[in-house]
């Protein structure tokens, strides 16, 4: 066990890994989307209440999905960063922190736009709104503080005090909807439930949330590829990987 | 099956065009900026570590 933690958290071996694996899942991603989106967009038939406004759905709940996974992830991370002072924890920390909190941004900007025709209002101080807002201001948080301090580890440390912290936000959103009757509709997508909806509306749902993961697994193994090439610079490995020529000059270095 | 009569239709989504076409263009956006903001990333990253590895030789 102590064994495969070391060697997984070895910056070299997550490198090579990372380099094997993500042009799959680039691919795969973006053939996911891209077929999830033309379905969604043009073949999925129309909603009988919401008419063609409901095809936000296939990126308002992938983007959320993603929010909500990736701050799961800080949290993760942090708790490994902490506990075991695994490096690598941290830089996936620090690299996925930007996504999540742009995914965030996505989801409630797509939100309020589907609320327009919906609800007659793009806010309300809804609980699922207003949990989701406050998950904003948390991956904020988590982002900001990462800079607040001259040794790049404190800032680190801070960070994923920050996210463990915050993660309690999470089931206050998943169940929002649950506790508190107000205007965002319940889920209508459960992993123990068949869906309410026909194949060809959810069928593009499910594509769409699989194809986020991956491009969200691909960018955060790609920006990790580059948070250990910036880190380790000066590593010889790093080195001979940039400027293979430049290892064997004659000045000793 | 298309879910629209003609192309006309799909572009306006039957008249839920600016809401549609807004939050899946927002969103759309922000994951092709975060995948061009990584690229530049690693341009940067590997020439700031070609200056320092030249500037070594240099010494």
């Amino acid at each position: 066990m102590w064994q495969w933690i070391h060697k997984w958290g070895s910056p070299r071996v997550f490198y090579r890994f990372s380099l094997r694996v993500t042009p799959w899942l680039w691919c795969a991603a973006a053939l996911l989307l891209g077929i999830g989106a033309v379905w969604g967009l043009a073949f999925a038939p129309p909603d009988y209440q919401q008419h063609d406004s409901f095809r936000i759905i296939y990126v308002h709940v992938p983007s959320a999905m993603l929010a909500e996974s990736c701050f799961a992830l800080l949290a993760v991370c942090g708790a490994i960063f902490l506990v075991w002072k695994i490096k690598l924890a941290d830089m996936v920390a620090r690299v996925a922190a930007p996504f999540g909190a742009s995914m965030t941004f996505g989801a409630l900007v797509s939100g309020a736009v589907w609320g327009i025709p919906t609800w007659g209002t793009w806010w309300v101080w809804d609980a699922r709104l207003t949990s989701m807002l406050i998950l904003l201001f948390l991956y904020m948080g988590v982002m900001a503080l990462r800079y607040a301090f001259d040794r790049p580890d404190s800032g680190g440390r801070a960070a994923a005090v920050l996210a463990l912290v915050g993660v309690v936000n999470l089931p206050i959103i998943k169940y929002s909807v649950d506790w508190w009757n107000t205007l965002h509709q319940k889920s209508s997508f459960s992993l123990t439930q068949a869906p309410s909806m026909p194949a060809s509306m959810w069928v593009p749902l499910l594509l769409m949330m699989l194809g986020s993961y991956l491009l969200f697994a691909a960018l955060v193994l790609t920006r990790t590829r580059h948070e250990i090439l910036r880190r380790e610079s000066r590593s010889r490995w790093v080195r001979a990987l940039i400027a293979p020529d430049a290892g064997s000059s004659d000045t000793g270095v | 099956m298309v879910a629209f009569d003609s192309l006309n239709a799909f572009m306006s989504m039957n008249g839920y065009g600016l809401y549609v076409w807004t939050a899946w263009g927002v969103i759309t956006g922000l994951c092709v900026a975060q995948v061009i903001m990584a690229r530049l990333e690693h341009r940067r990253i590997v020439q700031r570590i070609r200056r320092q590895i030249r500037r070594e030789q240099q010494l």
